[in-house]
């Protein structure tokens, strides 16, 4: 045998776009795996009662036993009730056609894309102690104290998680379930099953992996909840995420905080195995129906007047705490702390005014437009960051779908999207605050890290549109008439600039509304809007919550407009978020 | 001479063969079809003529110029793609209008040739559509309006109608036909279905492995095949092998269901092709069959039957008028053999 020859194969069979995933790995190995590292060395690295002493504390320490307990079971049941509320709306939105359909489709994503402490904001504008319903009953039944306690109650946690993730359930279910094939049930009422026999006997068992996906992601989320819990359920209720927080910032007490990710880390990844595990097993090959087949209209008045009133509460619950949000921000309704006069109430743009204004003229206090400067700025970067990474990548995997280079790095790619917010920012507290590696005083810091949680999106949205630049529209422009230059102008250009436009948005808004890894690393003197959010939140006074409601308004329009943009200018069909 | 001449083409592409020494000719105004199963290089021969692909040897001509070194986009032809390739980023007007603004068309009369071309497809009022949205006979509509825009001096179909349902392709077939018709356009179209060959084209290459098998009206065609394969792919599957013999002075063919005349053979063996629609109900014809009537389907204006003569199995298409015995019972046929027969000599 020649021994020369594998080496001369590898070299003929490499190319020279496998370069281009250096500068991606290059990244997330810097700044995912090697804080990953960090994190998994400061959680056995302890001097005194041995190396497995911080695990020890977490697993055997009655508080945090609670925590585990409380982020387990607060999460499913968040995960049932959103199903429970969800599920009827999938099919409802499955199998009948509907005026407005679309409209209400496009509504109710709205809530999912919100960043955390909008969301807060929201229900505390709503139902909060100052929201509108509890100064309503306060003004009409002459009141002293707020009737309804909402904040800092499980209520709140729970209906701010359903609130955001019953999208999830209406789009994954939905959607399955609209191209399920509807003779499938009526066979099994022609063999002589009831309606309710159907559905319990043919239909569930047939949406079961859709419904399944939908539930494991939902309870993933809850399960890393943070801003909701932080905001909304206040200093009684902690989950993991919560407590490495508190762990971190509270205590300084770094190797329990690495040692509850690990925890964290773990029981996500094993929720995710045994729900591939689980989906393996009752996923059956179904012929896919397209929707004309399995969509009817809504025929008797019982059907209309049931399928209006579900979607009725639906629309409300999902929109009336951002118009409440909105609608509050420009509201004077109670009086500044220690002003007794009488409340001169209508519409206001002060809080938006005082936003600018350091009214204690604090050196230490931060005004909230450099916090939206900030936020700005950073978004900048990290779109500027996502791209100059996120290219590459995704012109390789589009280039070589199949190359064992892209079959590897693909899944490498997602891992940050699998990683908590607080365990990233933690990692790099970890990892990036000492040498070979310091950039405490780098202003990339932040950017870096809302750029690991945004490179996901920006590689999945930009990858099928890459790959979409068939040969073929080149082809069908050379022959009518395009010159190679023209070619490039007229189908390259666009095809790839609206997916950058679309990556672009996802990054920005991303970073916008990106809390728990930033409430970790980012600077006290530059802080973003959701922080600056939260402060404010937990700061007493109408000023202050009118600023926090203002900055949740604006920071909600940056989204929608993002948001807005991305729907705009995907192309139909392509991109897979 | 004018119009579209290739001459001795081929094309490989590693070691396969795509293309292995085409020359056919399409005149001004002349529908030529392409016929031939998957894979025996139609595809590749309009990209060849469409200046997409380069052939290895051999030349293409427009008017008797050679056109190779002429790039894609300078030789006025049109292709219409059989996933349409329409620009997804573009709606339905400025795909319609990308060939014409290629060419420099002032903007008013690139509105007014949309308009027309729209119409022309029945698709007027879908200007601003996006192409996304589009069912596939609205792309397929879309593509050809696309294709047909800029007036392209020979106009390239590769399938148009694969891509979509029986019923909605018979309909389409049809407009197709008619919207070729209209605009005397040269086109080359390309399928593997001898119905839309038959339907559109005023004549037919039936391609096999990269090489003509033969080229004739469709009538010629359907009436004389060249070869086994054009018999067979024309769906013309009474084919029985035979062995020439001389039977007092006179030449005929032994085959499994008994002796045909032969009138000049060319070779000692032959392939015999029995036309299934030649065949008689009766006994008028010169040659006589008797065998047991295994199937009867009906096809609306034929039946097909499936006639068991001495253990082979032969298809025969009666008009559906005629009274067949039941099946299971004896029938006895007869035909003319200088109708019925064709002899493909064989090795």
């Amino acid at each position: 045998m020649d021994r020369g020859r594998p080496a001369l194969e590898a070299i003929r069979h490499f190319r020279p776009s496998s370069l281009l995933w250096l500068p991606p790995l290059l990244f997330l190995g810097l700044f995912y795996f090697y804080p990953l590292g960090s994190i998994l060395q400061a959680s056995f690295a302890r001097g005194e009662g041995g190396p497995a002493a911080a695990f020890l504390e977490a697993l055997t320490s009655p508080a945090l036993r609670g925590v585990l307990w409380f982020t387990i079971w607060q999460a499913a049941l968040s995960t049932l009730l959103t199903l429970l509320f969800g599920l009827p709306g999938a099919y409802l939105l499955a199998r009948y056609r509907l005026p407005g359909k679309s409209f209400i489709q496009a509504l109710t994503t709205i809530p999912f894309v919100m960043p955390t402490l909008v969301v807060a904001a929201a229900f505390n504008a709503v139902l909060g102690p100052r929201g509108w319903v509890n100064l309503a009953l306060m003004e009409w039944f002459g009141l002293d104290q707020p009737p309804i306690q909402f904040t800092n109650t499980l209520i709140a946690i729970l209906a701010a998680h359903v609130f955001y993730n019953t999208t999830i359930v209406l789009r994954m279910v939905g959607d399955f379930w609209s191209h399920l094939d509807p003779r499938l049930s009526q066979a099994a009422q022609v063999l002589g099953a009831n309606r309710a026999q159907a559905l319990l006997r043919v239909t569930l068992p047939l949406i079961l992996p859709a419904v399944l996906s939908a539930a494991l992601l939902v309870f993933i989320f809850d399960f890393t909840s943070f801003g909701v819990i932080l905001v909304l359920g206040g200093p009684r209720f902690a989950t993991l995420e919560v407590e490495i927080y508190y762990q971190t910032i509270g205590l300084f007490n770094l190797p329990l905080a690495a040692a509850l990710s690990l925890l964290q880390l773990g029981c996500t990844l094993g929720f995710t195995l045994l729900y591939s595990r689980l989906s393996l097993r009752v996923t059956r090959p179904l012929p896919l129906r397209p929707r004309t087949f399995t969509q009817k209209g809504l025929h008797s008045w019982r059907a209309r007047l049931t399928a209006s009133l579900y979607l009725t509460v639906l629309v409300v619950y999902l929109v009336a705490p951002l118009v409440g949000l909105a609608a509050r921000s420009f509201t004077r309704l109670d009086p500044e702390r220690g002003q007794y006069s009488p409340v001169a109430r209508g519409l206001t743009l002060d809080f938006y005014r005082e936003l600018s204004i350091n009214r204690r003229e604090s050196l230490f206090y931060v005004p909230p437009t450099t916090a939206v400067a900030v936020s700005f700025l950073y978004a900048g970067m990290t779109v500027l960051l996502s791209l100059l990474l996120g290219l590459p990548a995704a012109w390789a995997l589009a280039r070589q779908p199949g190359g064992a280079l892209s079959r590897i790095s693909d899944p490498i790619l997602m891992l940050p999207l699998g990683t908590s917010a607080v365990t990233l920012g933690l990692g790099f507290i970890l990892a990036l605050s000492r040498p070979p590696l310091d950039l405490r005083a780098s202003p990339l810091m932040v950017p870096l890290a809302h750029t690991l949680v945004a490179f996901p999106f920006v590689v999945r949205s930009l990858t099928p549109a890459l790959r979409s630049i068939r040969p073929r529209l080149r082809q069908a422009a050379a022959v009518l008439g395009a010159a190679p230059h023209q070619i490039v102008r007229q189908i390259d250009l666009p095809l790839v600039g609206r997916a950058l436009l679309v990556a672009s948005a996802f990054a920005f808004s991303i970073s916008l509304g990106e809390f728990g890894a930033t409430a970790l690393i980012a600077r006290p003197e530059y802080p973003t809007i959701p922080l600056a959010i939260y402060r404010f939140l937990s700061q007493p006074g109408a000023l202050n919550y009118g600023q926090a409601l203002a900055l949740s308004t604006i920071l909600m329009v940056a989204t929608a407009v993002a948001m807005l943009a991305i729907e705009r200018f995907r192309i139909a069909e392509i991109g897979e978020f | 001479m004018a119009g579209l001449s290739l001459r001795d083409v081929h094309k490989s592409f590693g070691a396969i063969r795509a293309v292995a020494g085409v020359s056919f000719d399409v005149a001004p105004g002349e529908i030529v079809a392409l016929l031939g199963p998957s894979g025996c290089g139609k595809s590749t021969l309009l990209s060849i003529i469409a200046g997409l692909e380069t052939p290895d040897q051999g030349e293409v001509f427009w008017d008797g110029q050679p056109l190779r070194g002429t790039p894609p986009n300078q030789r006025g032809f049109g292709l219409m793609f059989q996933d349409f390739a329409l620009f997804p980023h573009l709606n339905v007007f400025d795909n319609v209008a990308f060939g014409l603004r290629m060419a420099n068309m002032p903007a008013n009369q690139v509105k007014a040739r949309v308009q027309e071309v729209l119409e022309l497809v029945g698709l007027a009022d879908f200007a601003d559509r996006d192409v996304n949205t589009l069912s596939g006979g609205e792309q397929q509509r879309v593509a050809l309006a696309r294709s047909v825009a800029p007036r392209p001096r020979l106009l390239m179909l590769d399938e148009p109608l694969g891509a979509l349902d029986r019923n909605l392709r018979d309909r389409l077939l049809i407009e197709l036909a008619d919207i070729l018709r209209h605009l005397r356009q040269t086109a080359i179209y390309v399928t593997h279905d001898q119905e839309e060959a038959f339907a559109l084209a005023d004549r037919v290459v039936v391609l096999n492995a990269g090489r003509v098998e033969q080229i004739g009206t469709p009538l010629e065609i359907y009436r004389r095949p060249n070869n086994a394969f054009v018999a067979r792919f024309l769906g013309l599957t009474n084919l029985l092998p035979a062995e020439v013999i001389t039977l007092d002075g006179r030449y005929f063919y032994r085959t499994a269901i008994g002796n045909l005349p032969a009138q000049q053979p060319q070779a000692n063996r032959a392939l015999i092709l029995l036309r299934p629609d030649a065949v008689q109900l009766n006994q008028d014809g010169e040659c006589r069959l008797v065998g047991k009537l295994v199937r009867k389907s009906f096809r609306g204006s034929t039946c097909r039957t499936i006639v068991e003569i001495a253990g082979v199995q032969m298809t025969f298409d009666f008009l559906s008028s005629t009274a067949l015995p039941e099946v299971g019972e004896q029938l006895e046929l007869s035909f003319q053999p200088d109708e019925a027969v064709q002899a493909f000599p064989t090795a």
